[in-house]
């Protein structure tokens, strides 16, 4: 238990750092909409948004600590989404009967 | 019975069941929010005209820095019990609470400008919006709609903060428009436009997730913390739990964000 709190009082400093990159790049995402950068603005809002999402699984969900089985959790779940994506840009794709 | 694996991890998942239990559960919840995103690509991608900074920025921004330190507070006061410091714990979660509450008073005052900005669409196609320069009752019945048209910069940022604060510059003007001109009109709600429908379904469940999440932490934070005295790694436990989906809500937003107030 004393080892868990140890590592505890550790990973303390590291929520504060994602607070502030977080916070960041919400603003660094707000100025990117405002240039005009045609098609490529919504895409460099979604990945400045994907590494948001990554900080905020990683530490403050404890991901990058967790057990095997909720990285296949997730795994399932991210598998799940990105087949129901891809059926939607087949069906969206779709020629036939055009 | 006592049920087990409550405080314990299982052999086999080298996880207390709780937290096997939250993770499925916010599988599914991907799945959810996985098929209105996908819901709102098609239909972008089907539209002819997406609106561009119709929705406040400012108080978009104000709400997701309510809602990242509400992730940072929630994460501490789970930290605080796993340190057994029970005030710390107390005060962490009580701001969580705030900034929840806080979250959905913004989320009120922006559902409400809504419902006060009007749109007409003329004969001839054109569209104009802005506040209507008399009461609703009177617009329904008269023959003419008297609107203070939005100005040219209405989607500056600058602008929409002053807007937050004061009455927006450059509404001064009313044009009044005969019905029998107009092809149709209604106030911003989701019969408006396509975009509008998605705004309220996505932010609309987004909201009732943080209410949900509020109710649970809210019980944490008053007669559930009762279970400190008798076995605080149990409640650190059930604290863990409620954070996991108090972070996946705001991991949520950070996606609304963008695609509903940026781009």
């Amino acid at each position: 238990m004393s080892e868990e709190i140890q590592t505890e009082k550790k990973r303390i400093k590291s929520y504060f750092i994602v607070f502030g990159f977080l916070v960041i790049l919400a603003l660094v995402n707000v100025a990117v909409s405002y240039l005009h950068l045609g098609g490529m603005n919504i895409a460099a809002g979604l990945v400045i948004a994907g590494v948001q999402a990554l900080l905020a699984l990683g530490i403050l969900m404890h991901i990058f600590w967790e057990k095997k089985t909720i990285h296949h959790l997730i795994g399932l779940a991210i598998l799940f989404v990105l087949a129901l994506f891809l059926l939607l840009v087949a069906s969206y794709f779709d020629s036939i009967g055009k | 019975m006592e049920i087990p694996y409550t405080v314990t991890a299982r052999p086999d998942t080298g996880l207390y069941n709780a937290k096997v239990g939250i993770w499925l559960f916010l599988a599914s919840e991907v799945m959810l929010f996985g098929g209105l995103f996908s819901a709102y690509i098609f239909l972008r991608l089907g539209a002819t005209h997406w609106p561009h900074h119709i929705l406040n920025v400012p108080m978009g921004l104000f709400n997701t820095m309510v809602l990242i330190s509400s992730s940072i507070t929630m994460v501490m006061a789970w930290s605080s019990l796993k340190m057994r410091q029970f005030s710390n714990y107390r005060k962490w979660l009580g701001i969580t609470l705030f900034c929840g509450v806080l979250f959905l008073s913004v989320k009120s005052v922006e559902y409400k400008d809504k419902f006060h900005h009007y749109g007409i669409i003329l004969n001839s196609g054109q569209e104009i919006t802005g506040h209507l320069a008399m009461t609703e009752e009177e617009a329904i019945h008269s023959d003419v709609l008297k609107i203070k048209p939005d100005p040219e910069n209405a989607g500056d940022f600058l602008f929409q903060l002053k807007s937050i604060f004061s009455k927006p510059e450059g509404e001064e003007k009313v044009l009044e428009i005969p019905k029998k001109e107009i092809r149709w009109w209604s106030n911003f709600v989701p019969k408006y436009n396509t975009y509008l429908a998605t705004y309220f379904t996505m932010t609309g469940i987004h909201a009732l997730h943080i209410l949900g999440g509020l109710l649970v932490l809210g019980y944490f934070w008053g007669p559930g913390a009762a279970l400190y005295r008798t076995n605080p790694e149990h409640l650190a436990n059930r604290v863990e739990v409620a954070g996991l989906f108090w972070h996946f809500v705001d991991l949520v937003w950070i996606f609304l964000f963008p695609t509903l107030y940026l781009f």
